[in-house]
Formats: structure tokens, sequence, C-alpha cells
């Protein structure tokens, strides 16, 4: 994958994704087809990220 | 205060404890104990409630399974050969199916090919969960072998849990590792991710004549009187041949794909009497001798003697039969060959047949001399209105066979085409599989896509008008707003689109016909009121014919019955007759053969003997059996044989069946209901006391229970992709619960929360209708809910239409600007262009952001809604194509936190509905001696014109449940004079240490001191309802206006305005506010300045001096207040030369006004002084 | 869903007491004695945890994808 395409910053650009299926996290880069490394299953969700995320309380 | 020493131990006995006891014992000990009686404990529902939910949607699964094992390929053998000739004179053609079959959905376009697809798939990825069409087509040159190819027409979309579902069977345990509902019932398709179910439908019911009084009868031409008898038929008239089969053979060889055709009899005024069916629409008429003649071979005077059948005294039948027999004497048609060449003859250009065929087509049977002799005899009003349902399968079976057939139609006509211009090359054409495969390509493969569009918008186009009274409106979506909501679309049954549009109330009456069958509750109030009904929870719809009546009876016209016998009937067809007395005695020895064990006759076959009555009033008399499919059924005591007996709706009015058993003695019952709420339809069961409410109150409720924010389903996240849906946080299992509440286990999905309600009149907050929450009891989750939304976006819709075709990698999802450089674009999204989980949205934060490779250009979807969202998932999904493009699809569920706020509407199970006026505090609260406080204020005046006593009784059971740790049992008809509801909760209380009547003493909130009078006070069931000022708040100051009347539009979504309409005008006029209502019509609306001419009173004349450029883009003040313009008058030399114009004010309409009266050439003058 | 922490009408903490309860319950003791034993007087508080749903047992069976990376994890 060209590294233009990940955003700035230290980060690769890619993205953490689970399979719908087999629940392996896969790590999708923009131009990745959506599509499972382990199962070919077609439907990814977002991973709930692991950083500490600070939330206005109201 | 009741300390817990008073209080007795427990040993009350109550149904509901008694029922959750006996339940422990019997089963093992799970690992979690059972906490309540209508819920399932564990992590998953158990089979056998798995089983009940699934036995609610039988009607629609059974249905489509019959279409899969035999209706398809019997609506393909039904189907007509189609015949043409390749050339002038060249040799013969046929074509026809050989057999049509269903595979399984897969993902077999996918490179995961084999692989299976499921519902939950489709539903995420916006597909369509079809599975193919495997068709065999056989074709024959005259002179030749037959050959046979073999195609795939496209895919066509497959219930859910029907045999060609892959979940199909699955428990509990494996739909949960499919990630689909634990009690997924199925019984919907899902077309483009929405899933839609096929509506039940009622039509008149088949194989049984009715007479009709219709006055539009006497429009088809002058002699025809208004009366006709109409009989639904099983089988197609596609062809004509068949046309005669409806009306004889075929009927008792029974083809089975459930299409009907309606035939009707017309009674001329002048004694005779027309035949009517139509054939692809068009209606024919024909004189009824000729049918009967051409059915078989008879004299004259066999005939009139049959007819007659010794009644000589009936002089009136006797004339008729004169007339009808002149009618045909007069054509000229005296034997069968000569009336089946008539008919032939005419009918030749209709049947679409070359000519090889000669017109002698098949039946002969008596029953249709019957039918219009008893038809004849009975032509007085005889208005029954017999229930009968047409299932989805076989609507299905029928849309798909006409497709089928079509799919042949077009073929024919594509090689007629070809023949003509080159019949040497058609004729080599026609014998080569290769042009036959590319035409059944070209025109079937959309096959399967038609009936997908036809489930998406229920609209189905045919030529033949496949004998149904609408074209629309046969599918809707299964909307999961909760569980009562999602279950009642598949228990509803519509009676037709065209009766809606019906002045007359009587299609709406509830009939004895429908008692226990149709519910007479769970309908809704106003314009679809007793249209849209549902099914009562016990009733079933037959779906396979119980038997085939192929050898029964004679048939064959050797029986002739003497006038005062009854005729007895199977499934349309005579097969005998007999005195009332012996029929008597047959229908009860044929009830007794259907309830033995094992039943020697179809346990679910209707035996309906309908007396003889007063002449020329009531249904026709005779012994009516049916075997057929798509009649409801429902289960009764026969008190005779101490057995469960199946009955339907045409024989239950003869029958007489006691409500309760011990009604039943003395009374001549022979049967009697199992239970007196299998009347009512599963929702409407569901309400508590309902027997103590006024009756529309649980109507209302039957509405507002599904209209609950609930539980919708388990695996909302993530697998959930409905557009909207609603979801309470802390729902309870009601206190009070009826016995079907716990059959079906409904707290799975639990809907409502148990309120300490307080019925008072305090702080004036609760008038009207409004209720009062405690602030605190809010703030610790009281009605917490949110609104779930999910919303799709496909790339491919954000270019131009043209080129989504060829958008394959055009447009990606990204964050980054094109150039790569500058880092993110959107600090609040990932680096794919989409937002975190977990992120909180407002109003015009980006979702999503993509880029169109092509021009460089990205473009943003934003957030619309004013309200802020969570994003709860974010789902990525894949092309369905084999190409490796990037992720152009997307969805995200966004979580709407939608906790109560002042206006939102609140409901208990009785059909008291309220809205919440104001949160307040719990200090200022009146409070108990125990220093309780109420949740919900109620105010005193919501009882007495409403009359739901329900609602109070299940304050007191709810509180004297709570007290003695149990759940208390609020079937209707449980309770009566001798065991009065009132002292069974009343001594509960009292042993609790409560008043007997469920008041308590409460201290006021505000000066501490006691009331006056005790408060009734206990636990309701309340249901927040989805309505919320939220999503229907509406304010505007300025904003869009209407182009054509400049005045402000309306509707919430596109900022517009609330009609300020002719009442509010009216008060305001009352009031004498004119300056108000001036402001409000015009200066807030569409103020205008007009330029009058005041010589000839014209607005529409006078214009600018100058070109209108200068004064583009400045208001009109602004123009008019520049001193160098000038307006003059066009209209005349007088008015250019002399004319003064005038600025007056007015409302702008009144200028399109002006402008429109001047289209129609008037012209509007105004005195300008 | 998951138990509230406290009682809707009158603020007392039943949150801490669902899994005593269950187990009351699990030892054949009946809900009216269980909920007596867990010192619950007043009906609002009874009925907060007699007629609790705890739904999240069941939506809990489609967390499993989260879960897994989880379990690695450990």
């Amino acid at each position: 994958m060209d590294e233009d395409g990940g955003g700035g910053g230290g980060s690769s650009g890619g993205v953490s994704y689970i399979c719908g299926d087999c629940g392996t996290t896969n790590e999708i880069k923009a131009k990745d087809p959506i599509q499972c490394r382990s199962c070919g299953y077609r439907i990814m969700y977002k991973m709930r990220t692991k950083r500490l995320i600070q939330f206005e309380a109201r | 205060m009741p300390d817990s020493a008073e209080r007795p131990k427990k040993k009350h006995s109550s149904s509901s404890s008694k029922s959750t006891a006996s339940a422990k014992k019997s089963k093992p000990k799970p690992s979690v104990p059972r906490t309540g009686p209508s819920y399932d404990i564990s992590n998953l529902p158990s089979a056998a409630t798995a089983e009940k939910m699934q036995s609610l949607v039988d009607a629609h699964v059974n249905s489509f399974n019959q279409f899969l094992d035999e209706g398809l390929n019997d609506a393909v053998l039904d189907l007509p050969d189609v015949e043409l000739r390749v050339g002038e004179d060249g040799p013969l053609m046929r074509l026809w199916y050989e057999s049509v079959e269903l595979g399984y959905p897969g993902r077999s376009r996918d490179e995961t090919s084999g692989a299976k697809l499921v519902p939950r798939e489709c539903r995420e990825r916006n597909l369509t969960y079809g599975a193919p069409i495997h068709v065999n087509i056989a074709y024959q040159l005259e002179g030749s072998e037959a050959q046979r190819v073999q195609r795939r027409l496209g895919e066509c979309p497959i219930m859910v849990r029907s045999k060609r579902c892959h979940l199909a069977g699955l428990g509990p345990k494996e739909m949960v590792a499919l990630k689909e509902e634990d009690t997924e019932i199925g019984g919907y398709f899902i077309v483009g991710g929405l899933e839609r179910v096929i509506r039940l439908l009622q039509v008149p019911r088949r194989n049984h004549a009715q007479a009709i009084r219709r006055s539009a009868f006497k429009n088809r031409g002058q002699v025809y009187s208004d009366l006709g008898v109409s009989m639904r038929c099983d089988h197609s008239p596609l062809q004509l041949g068949q046309v005669y089969s409806d009306l004889g053979v075929s009927m008792r060889c029974g083809r089975r794909d459930h299409s009907t055709a309606t035939v009707t009899l017309h009674y001329l005024t002048t004694g005779g009497a027309t035949l009517r069916w139509s054939v692809r629409r068009a209606e024919f008429l024909v004189p009824v001798m000729v049918v009967i003649k051409a059915l078989r071979e008879i004299s004259d005077r066999e005939l009139y003697e049959r007819v007659l059948a010794g009644d000589t005294a009936n002089t009136q039948l006797a004339a008729r039969l004169e007339v009808l027999l002149l009618d045909a004497a007069r054509v000229g048609l005296h034997t069968r060959e000569q009336c089946l060449a008539f008919l032939g003859s005419r009918f030749r250009a209709v049947g679409n047949r070359t000519d090889v065929h000669s017109d002698l087509a098949l039946g002969i049977e008596i029953i249709n001399r019957h039918v219009l002799v008893h038809l004849k005899r009975h032509e007085d009003k005889q208005e029954t209105l017999l229930h009968m349902l047409k299932k989805p399968g076989h609507l299905f079976t029928m849309y798909m066979k006409e497709k089928l057939f079509d799919v042949l139609v077009k073929v024919r006509s594509e090689l007629l085409k070809q023949s003509r211009i080159d019949v040497a090359k058609a004729l080599l054409a026609a014998q080569d599989p290769k042009t036959i495969i590319k035409l059944v390509d070209r025109y079937g493969i959309g096959t399967g896509q038609r009936m997908a569009s036809f489930l998406s918008t229920g609209n189905i186009t045919t030529s033949t008008g496949l004998d149904l009274m609408q074209a629309s409106g046969f599918t809707v979506v299964a909307e999961r707003i909760n569980m009562l909501r999602y279950l009642s679309h598949f228990r509803s049954v519509h009676r037709g689109q065209f009766f809606t549009t019906m002045k007359t109330t009587a299609v709406r009456k509830l009939l004895p016909e429908s008692w226990g069958f149709l519910c007479p509750v769970h309908t809704p109030d106003g314009a679809p009121c007793g249209l849209l009904n549902h099914m009562a929870a016990e009733c079933q719809i037959l779906v396979s014919l119980g038997m085939t009546p192929a050898g029964i009876g004679s048939g064959d016209g050797s029986t002739a019955l003497p006038y005062y016998y009854m005729p007895v009937m199977v499934d349309g067809r005579v097969v005998g007759g007999g005195t009332h007395e012996t029929l008597q005695a047959v229908s009860r020895g044929l009830r007794r053969l259907k309830v033995a064990t094992p039943p020697a006759v179809e346990p679910t076959m209707e035996v309906a003997l309908l007396p003889p009555m007063k002449k020329g009033s009531g249904p026709f008399p005779g012994l009516f059996l049916f075997t057929g499919a798509s009649r409801m059924i429902r289960p009764v005591l026969n008190i005779e044989f101490c057995k469960r007996e199946w009955i339907g709706p045409l024989e239950q009015p003869f029958m007489e069946i006691a409500c309760l058993a011990s009604e039943a003695k003395g009374t001549g019952a022979t049967h009697c209901e199992i239970d007196p709420t299998n009347m009512l339809s599963l929702i409407a069961s569901l309400t508590p006391f309902s027997d103590y409410n006024q009756s529309p109150r649980n109507m209302y409720q039957c509405q507002m229970g599904k209209q609950t924010m609930g539980t919708p389903a388990h695996c909302l996240y993530p697998h959930k992709t409905d557009n909207k849906m609603y979801r309470i946080l802390f729902p309870q299992a009601p206190l009070v619960m009826t016995r079907r509440h716990r059959e079906f286990q409904m707290d799975n999905y639990p809907q409502g929360t148990n309120a300490v309600v307080a019925v008072i009149s305090y702080t004036g907050f609760d008038m009207e209708d409004a209720m009062i929450l405690n602030k605190s009891a809010f703030e610790r989750g009281f009605a917490h809910a949110s609104v779930v939304k999910t919303i799709k976006i496909d790339l491919k819709d954000l270019l131009t239409k043209s080129d989504s075709k060829t958008m394959v990698g055009k447009m990606r999802f990204t964050n980054t600007a094109a150039d790569g450089k500058g880092g993110k674009l959107y600090e609040n999204l990932d680096n794919d262009g989409l937002p975190r989980i977990g992120a909180c949205v407002k109003e015009g934060d980006p979702l999503y952001c993509a880029i169109d490779l092509r021009t460089n250009k990205t473009k943003t979807g934003k957030h619309k809604e004013s309200e802020m969202a969570y994003v709860e998932t974010v789902r990525a999904v894949g092309g369905a194509g084999i190409n490796k493009e990037a992720m152009a699809k997307a969805s995200m569920t966004l979580r709407f936190p939608r906790n109560p706020i002042i206006g939102d509407k609140f409901s208990s199970r009785h059909g008291q509905k309220g809205v919440m006026s104001i949160l307040w505090p719990q200090s200022d609260m009146p409070f108990t001696e125990s220093g309780m406080t109420p949740d919900i204020i109620i105010n005193p005046h919501a009882f007495p014109s409403r009359m739901t006593i329900g609602m109070l009784i299940e304050s007191m059971a709810g509180k004297a449940g709570a007290l003695h740790g149990h759940f208390q049992d609020a079937t209707p008809f449980s309770f009566h004079e001798k065991n009065r509801v009132i002292d069974h909760f009343g001594e509960q209380l009292k042993s609790a240490g409560y008043a007997y009547y469920g008041s308590e003493p409460l201290y006021s909130g505000i000066s501490g001191t006691v009331m006056h009078a005790d408060i009734f006070i206990g636990l309701v069931y309340y249901q927040r309802l989805r309505h919320m000022v939220s999503d229907k708040s509406q304010v505007r100051a300025s904003g869009a206006v209407n182009p054509l009347t400049r005045q402000p539009i309306k509707g919430r979504k596109n900022k517009g305005g609330i009609r300020f309409g002719e009442m509010e005008r009216d008060s305001l006029l009352s009031h004498g506010a004119a300056f108000l209502l001036h402001d409000r019509l015009m200066n807030c609306s569409d103020r205008h300045l007009a330029h009058v001419c005041c010589t000839c009173g014209s607005m529409l004349s006078p214009c600018h001096q100058r070109s209108a450029v200068t004064s583009a883009g400045r208001s009109e003040e602004e123009v008019i207040q520049a001193s160098r313009c000038r307006y003059i008058c066009r209209a005349l030399k007088t008015c250019q030369d002399k004319g003064q114009i005038e600025s007056v004010a007015m409302p702008y309409v009144f200028r399109y006004l002006a402008n429109e009266l001047a289209g129609m050439g008037i012209k509007l003058t105004l005195t300008v002084k | 869903m998951i138990i509230p922490v406290r009682c809707f009408t009158c603020g007392k903490v039943i949150g801490n007491k669902w899994e005593t309860y269950l187990g009351l319950l699990q030892s054949d003791i009946s809900e009216g004695d269980a909920l007596d034993e867990l010192g619950l007087k007043r009906y609002c508080c009874r009925r907060m945890v007699l007629t609790h749903v705890d739904l999240i047992e069941k939506l809990l069976n489609y967390n499993s994808l989260e879960r897994r990376p989880m379990q690695g994890d450990a």
C-alpha cells in the first residue's frame, strides 16, 4: 500500500476492523478491499478503540 | 406503616405461584434460578418458547413451503404450451416448461463459492435473500424430437425459515451461532436488506356459490337485473379449455396451485341468464344454456326435468327455464358439438392457439348444472360473507406462474418475429438450442428480479388479473418497533384494498362467522377499522390440502335429486343429496369421524350444514363439505365426544358453541370453547383484566402496545440494521400478567416498567391526561430509552447516475485530501473516513468522508439531525462482485439518547395514555407512611368517563404481588360475581398490612400534613410510547417558502411552520385581534407590494420602466424607494400617458389568483382610493 | 438489562442485591421470602428486584466477536 494513503501522524493509516464471521482483527487501509483475510467474509465491524477517551460528563 | 413483623408469612395460594412452582418441580434445575414466569431465565430462550413463537407465523412459512413443494410445479404443469408456426406454412413449434425448481440461497457469485448466504448477511449488506430459479424448458418442432434446455432465471426471494432457508428448523442455540435473533420466527422476505411480509388477504371462499345483489350489474345492459351469483373456482382460466374445467372436470382432478377464477352468473330481466368469466382481464358473457349444453350432451327435456326436479308447483322456475331453452334454440345450438364449436370459434383469438386444435374442449360436469340450478332457485338476496384466506405462498405461486408464462410468450413472439423476416433462417434457428437459450436468458433472467420487485413494492403487474381485486399493497415492511408490532404483522388479515374506498360500513362489521377466528378487539380505530383485522391467537390457516376428494361421489349426472332434497357438496361439487333430517345425521356422523383417533376423515374438514330457512331468505341450504386449503380453522371442544375439534368459519354460525363448559348444560350446545380468551388475538389477550374495561379502551391498548418503546431484538448491536428502532433501557416484567403472556414468554422482549402510580389531583400539572413524573425516579433511570437508527452509505449513490455502472473503484472513503498532504481532513473521523465507535456526533459533524478519484474532490456526509447521537456500530461492507475494489459501502448505527422530557407520551396497558407535563422533585412529591413517593401521578378524572376498571384492579394486584413476592394472574374472564376480583386482591393487600381497597394515607409534599382522603396508590405497568416531542417539536421564525405562493412551507423535515388554519383564524376573529391576524396571515406569511394602475385597475399591467436587471437582487421595498424607478401601466395608451401607479400591500397569493384568472381570460380590477 | 443501581421510587440501593437474590432463589427460597431476606420492605424496592429482567444475558450472546481478542490478550 502506498504510504500517502495513510493519515498523518505515526500511525500507518490502517484502521482495525473485526470480521463479522470469524472475529479476526483486520487492519484495513484506504485501498484495501473489505474482506476478512482469514475467512473471506465481507462484513467488518469497526473496533472500539482501546485508547483512553475522555467523555464530557453531563 | 406495615413492618415486616406484621406481614404474615406468605402461605397464600394464587394460580400464578402454583404454576411457577409446578414448572420448577417438573424441570431439572437450571443453573440460573427462574426469576419470573414470563421469560426464559438463561441466556437462551428455551426451544419450547421458540416453537411457540414460531407457531404464530405458521400460516406464512407453511404456505411458502407448500409453494416450494407442490405449488411451483403444479403451477408449471398447469401452464399451457406455447405454440407457433415458423413461417407461413412451416412446421409447428411447441415450447413448454418441464420443471421449475428453486435452489438454496448462496453467495455463489462471490469467490467464496458455495458458501451459504444467511439472512443476517443479507440484512447487513442490503442484499436480497434469494435462491436461483432453475427451469427446464422443452421445445419441439413438428416432426422432430423434443429438445431440452436448462436455464437459470435469476434469483427468487426466499422466505426466511422456509424449507429453502438455511435457518429452517434451527433452534435458539444454532441461531445465535449464526448471529441471528435467538427466537427468529421468519415468515418474511429480505429484499434489499429490508424485511417484507406478504399480507394475508381475505377473499371470497372458493368453490362455494354466493348470490349477490349489486346494482352495478344493471349497467351491463338493458336486460340485466341486479342479481348475480358468483363462484370462485379453484383453477386458472389461462386458456379456454380450462374455463370449462373450472366448472367441471379439473375441479375433480384437483389441480393444486391455488390459483382461482371467478365465474359469475347474471340474471336477466327477461328471465334468461348469462355466465361471465374473464380471460386475461377481458370479460366474456355467454348465454348459460350454451355453456350447459357444451358441457354434456343433454336434451332440452332432460334438462328441463333435471332443473325442475319435480317441483311442478314452481311456475316461476318453469317459466325461466323455458326462456332459457328458447334462448339456446334461437341461436341454433342444439347439440353439444354445436355448442362447443360455437364457443371455440368465439374464443379462438383469445386462446392464443394455432389452428391445429379443434375447439372441443374438455369438461362435462353435472355440477355445473347443479350450481346453476341451485342459484336459479335462489336468486333472492343471499348475503353471506364467507371467509377464506389467500395466503402468501399461494399469491407467490400465482405470480411466479404468470411471470414464467410471460417468458415463454416472449420467446414465442421473438421467434415469430424472426420467422416473419426470414423463414429459412428462423427454421434453422428454431432447431438450434443456442437460440432458445439466448432468448430464454434474455427474457427470463429478470424473473427473479420481478419477484423481488413485487415483494419490495407490493405491486402486481399482471395481465390476467389473477382473480384479485387489487393490484398493489400486497406486502408491508415488518417493522421492529417492538415485539408486539413485529408479531402482529404476521397475524394481520386485510379485507382488501377495494373495501377501504367503500362508503358503507357493512364490510367492517364483525360477523358471527369471524368469532374466534378474527379478534374483535385488535383492529385499528379510524380509516382501516374492521378492514385490518388480526387472527385470534388459536386460529390457524390450513395450507396443504387435507385430502384430494378425487374418487368421491358420482357427479356423472345420474343422480337426479328431487327438489325437496338438499344437496351435499364436497368442495363445490355435488355428490348427492338428502332431506334435512338425513343430513343432520350425516353431519353428526362426520363429526364423530373427524374427532376419532385416528381420525377417519380429515380432521380439518369443514362440515357446514346450512339448514333450510323461510323461502327466499338466508343462505342456500345444503351440506357443504370443505377440505381445501386456505381456510381458517380453530379448535373447540366437542362435548359429545369430549374431543378437540377443528371448525371453520362457514359451519360456525350453524353450530351450538357454548362459551363456558358450565353454560353448555341444558342448552343443547354440542360444542364448547376451550378457553373464553381464545377469541382474542395475542396482543389483545395481553391486556390484564381486559374484561373489566370499557371495550374501546382495549382497542386503544392494542394500538398503543404496538407503539411502545420496548426491546425490539436481542441481537440489536451489531446485527440489526432496521432504519429506526426504539429501545427502553431498564425494562421490567409486568407484575400483573395474563396466561398468554406466560405462554409466549413475552418478557423475553419486555416493554415497560412497573411504576408506583398515585391517583391524585396534585399541583395541577396532571390536568387533562397529563401526568407528573417523579424527577428522582427519572434520574435513577425510570423510562430511560434510546432511538437506534442505522444509516446506510453507498458511495455509488454519491456519483451521478450515469456513472454508477462503471463506478467500481471510482470513489472510496478517505480522510485525507487528494494530494495526501495536510493530515486529516476531519479531526472527528478516523483515517478510514468513518467515525470512531462511541463518538458523539452533533448537528453538522461529519459522519463520513469520501473522495471521487476522477475529480479528486471529497464529499462529506454530515449529521443532519439537530439531536446529538452516539456512534454505536460502524460496518464496512464489501461489494457483491468478484472485483477486489476498495470499500464502497458502509453503514453505521447511531444511538440517540431519548430520556423522558416534558411532552413525551406514556400509557398504561388500559388505553390510558398521557403526556408527561413536568418532572416534579421528589422532595415535593406526596409521600406515604413508609416514606415512598409515587413515580407517576395521574389525575382521578381519567377514570369516570373511561371506565378502565382493569387499571384500578391492576394497581391493587400489582401492589399485592410485590408485597407477597409473586406475579399475579390477570387472565380475563377468570373472576366473576361469586368470586370477586376485588375481594381476591383486597384480601391479599389486607394480609400484607395494607388497606383492603388499595388506598394509603398520603402526606402533602409541600406542607407535610396528611391529606384528608386516602389516596389510591399501587403498581401499574407503564409503557413509554414512541411519540416524543423531540420528533414533533416544530418552530420557525422565517425560512423556506413555497415558490408559487410565497407562503411558508409545511413539515418539520423542511423546517416549515405549523398551519394556521381556518379555525385558528376564526378564533382570532372572534377575539377581535385584527392586528394579530394581519400579522400572522399577511406580514409573516406572503406579504407583497403590488403595483396597481389607478386608471385601469389592473395589477398585472404595471411594469417597471427600466430593465429588470437593475432591480435584480434588491428587495421590493428598495426598488420602489429608488426614486429613479418608475412604473408604468402597459395596458392602455391613456394609462401610459396619465396613469397613476400606486403600490398596494397584499398577500402574494392574491397576485397568483389574478394571474390564474387572467389565464382564463378574466380580468381582475382593483379600485384604488 | 442490568439491574438498576437504585430503586426508581425511593432510591434504596438494590444493584448489589441481584446476585444475592439469585442465590436465595437457587436455594429454593420463595421469591417473597428472598425479598424479605434482602431487607426490601417497601413494595417499590421489592418490585425492582422481583420484576427485573436480566436481558444482558441474552444481549451478550451477540458480543462474541469483541470478546474473542480480549481472551487472546489474557
